[in-house]
């Protein structure tokens, strides 16, 4: 009778978890993401070619540009 | 007020500053050259008063900001009461934190926005890029139990469409800024604002909303930010923290909003950004080259503001919106390992600083956050330069020329450094000062518990930041050679909780300064004794700095640093502790690694 009750029980707790699995696996699919996609434009923020700099600024600007692009590489002694 | 007038006010808050800072920082230098040059003009006695200039600007700096802020403040504005006609996705990135407390925030401000009956203006995500696999899945667990506490069977179950997302990258590049405009590539064009949140942030509805009606109300404003209160802190440091964030930073931020104009601040959370204005110009690419200066940004916020700016967007902070809530570090190790990420961040700006087409201000703004790491560095270099001077120094000639008849006594400038060395103290203390009197004749003291209590906060505050001060300046110093050196600092571990350390925690942090205070006292005493009181206020403190550390972890209790949130606790802060209590009886187990790893404080 006791053996036949925790068989009962095993198979209620088994079917029990699976629904929870299943509504578990259910809800995280529907709460993802909704699909409304936009593009987002890489920015430029970095000017890493001497030739842009120098054809578009002035003097000080472009001291000033290469100073400030050329302080990290220095830093890493490369 | 028009927007010429407005323009023009910017300038001449800027203008002042400026003049008022440069002033300083020229009028010490030109006294301490007077004193460095009494026994004679000597080389390292220019790079002194080189290095007097720079140290005093940057505090005078410091210091016009409350002075702006001041001068600036005005009546906080009505709430705005128009209708919300917008969407907002409010996004929660969570990076291996503590599921349960995290999720318990989110349902905290959606029962805020649920008393407005706001609920359906807004949408909680929440961004996982946790990448432990098993706090992932309590994650999901956590999620489950949101879904449920916030009824979104019962929504659906009336044919409206649920308001709580949830997404686990596998791989969380671009960190936080990549995490958020995954989101938007995703999902971004369902809403028209974001409110962008950290893990430990908390923000009252009413707040939100407002934010909500102003950038409704201002179709050029591209980026709103609120000034977060730290709130939550039990330890002797993260309180004093939190009282001079809480007493101070309003002051400051009123300065800084005075002179931003368009291109104002983005600290990475607590603020609500137009989606399309973010999308179309905040697109961050990698920096060539390797870490530290190379690779994805560390502090993508200051450069998303300084887009934005570009792009024609208006970018503000406006001091006067409370209800917005952080946490802080509770120890000065925790600090320090924030500091150094934030270190980083600052000086890769150098490589970001020269962007075409940004505005002068951004500019200027990414110059102050290098400036700020920097300037450690040169307050050492002015200790060791005094320390070169006096022991190079000449003896004293009392008959420099020929057969002088009587003797010369040379000047003794010694008041004139003296002097140098008040103004460079009183700069330190003015703000405060100038802070707690405008408080005291507004009343704001009230909300520190008086005018007595807010005056001995003051006094116990600048104390402990004088003592710590020498401590974080080593720590500060370490981070930015490392930086120089190449040496990449990663994501280190935030600790959550009540920050409590033991003594052998704070030695293993803090032996190597001590071995450097000794090391400023044995050379001081061997080469310039007559330096040795100037000293002491720094090397002191060195000395013993794991004890320090580690008597500033320690649990501290009101009434001394009590500020506004300890006397009357923000409602949404006791949905959020309730909401915790009732959750930690109820839900789902948190695995045991979830304080290990770390939460991204800032951005």
């Amino acid at each position: 009778m006791d053996a036949r009750m925790t068989l009962q029980d095993m198979a209620r707790n088994g079917s029990d978890r699976a629904r929870s699995d299943n509504r578990r696996a259910a809800i995280l699919s529907m709460a993802g993401l909704p699909d409304a996609p936009l593009v987002m434009p890489r920015q430029v923020i970095q000017v890493s070619q001497p030739s842009i700099i120098y054809a578009t600024q002035n003097a000080a600007r472009r001291l000033y540009s290469l100073m400030t692009e050329g302080f990290g590489p220095a830093a890493r002694g490369r | 007020m028009t927007v010429k007038s407005a323009t023009s006010g910017v300038l001449a808050a800027r203008a002042f500053a400026v003049l008022v800072s440069v002033g300083l920082g020229a009028g010490a230098a030109a006294l301490f050259l007077q004193f460095g040059a009494a026994d004679g003009y000597q080389m390292v006695d220019g790079v002194r008063a080189a290095l007097v200039f720079v140290t005093t600007f940057w505090l005078a700096w410091g210091a016009m900001q409350a002075v702006e802020g001041l001068i600036s403040s005005r009546k906080a504005p009505l709430p705005m009461t128009t209708p919300i006609t917008t969407r907002t996705a409010i996004l929660m990135p969570v990076y291996n934190e503590d599921p349960a407390v995290v999720f318990a925030r989110v349902a905290a401000m959606d029962e805020s926005l649920a008393r407005l009956g706001l609920t359906d203006h807004f949408d909680f995500a929440i961004l996982s890029d946790t990448q432990d696999d098993r706090l992932g899945s309590a994650e999901e667990d956590w999620f489950i139990h949101l879904w449920d506490d916030r009824q979104q069977d019962a929504r659906k179950a009336q044919g409206l469409a649920h308001r709580f997302f949830y997404r686990r990258r596998q791989k969380n590049t671009g960190r936080k800024a990549g995490n958020i405009q995954n989101f938007f590539e995703t999902s971004g064009a369902d809403y028209d604002f974001a409110l962008i949140l950290d893990a430990d942030s908390l923000m009252e509805g009413d707040t939100i909303a407002e934010l909500v009606r102003r950038m409704q109300a201002e179709p050029e404003l591209g980026l709103l930010q609120t000034l977060p209160r730290v709130t939550g802190a039990t330890s002797r440091f993260g309180r004093a923290m939190q009282f001079a964030a809480g007493f101070y930073s309003p002051v400051f931020a009123q300065g800084q909003a005075a002179m931003q104009g368009v291109a104002g601040p983005f600290w990475g959370h607590n603020a609500l950004i137009r989606v399309r204005a973010f999308t179309e110009s905040c697109a961050l690419p990698e920096l060539s080259g390797p870490p530290p200066f190379g690779g994805h940004i560390l502090s993508h916020d200051y450069v998303e503001a300084a887009l934005l700016a570009r792009a024609g967007w208006t970018v503000r902070v406006d001091p006067d919106l409370g209800g917005s809530f952080e946490e802080g570090p509770e120890n000065m190790i925790d600090f320090a390992k924030r500091d150094r990420r934030w270190c980083q961040g600052n000086l890769q700006h150098i490589r970001v600083i020269s962007a075409p087409g940004l505005k002068a201000w951004s500019r200027f703004v990414f110059f102050q956050g290098i400036l700020s790491y920097i300037a450690p560095l040169f307050w050492m270099m002015f200790l060791a330069s005094n320390l070169y001077a006096t022991a190079t120094a000449p003896e004293t000639d009392f008959f420099p020329e020929p057969f002088q008849l009587f003797p010369v006594f040379p000047s003794d400038q010694t008041s004139k450094a003296v002097g140098v060395a008040v103004g460079v103290f009183g700069l330190l203390v003015f703000p405060k000062v100038l802070v707690l009197v405008d408080a005291a004749l507004r009343g704001r003291v009230s909300q520190f518990g008086g005018t007595v209590l807010a005056l001995r906060g003051m006094v116990r505050e600048l104390v402990m930041s004088s003592i710590n001060a020498p401590i974080m300046l080593m720590w500060q110093t370490r981070a930015v050679l490392q930086v120089f050196l190449g040496r990449d600092g990663g994501w280190p571990a935030q600790t959550r909780g009540d920050g409590r350390l033991t003594l052998a925690e704070a030695f293993a942090a803090g032996w190597w300064i001590q071995i450097w205070g000794i090391a400023v006292i044995l050379v001081t005493n061997s080469f310039a004794p007559d330096l040795m009181l100037w000293v002491l206020p720094i090397s002191v403190p060195l000395v013993v700095a794991p004890l320090v550390i580690w008597a500033t972890s320690l649990p501290s209790t009101p009434p001394v640093f009590v500020t506004p949130e300890e006397l009357d606790l923000p409602k949404v802060i006791a949905d959020h502790r309730r909401i915790v209590q009732q959750w930690s009886q109820a839900g789902p187990a948190i695995p045991a690694t979830v304080n290990a790893p770390a939460a991204e404080l800032t951005a």
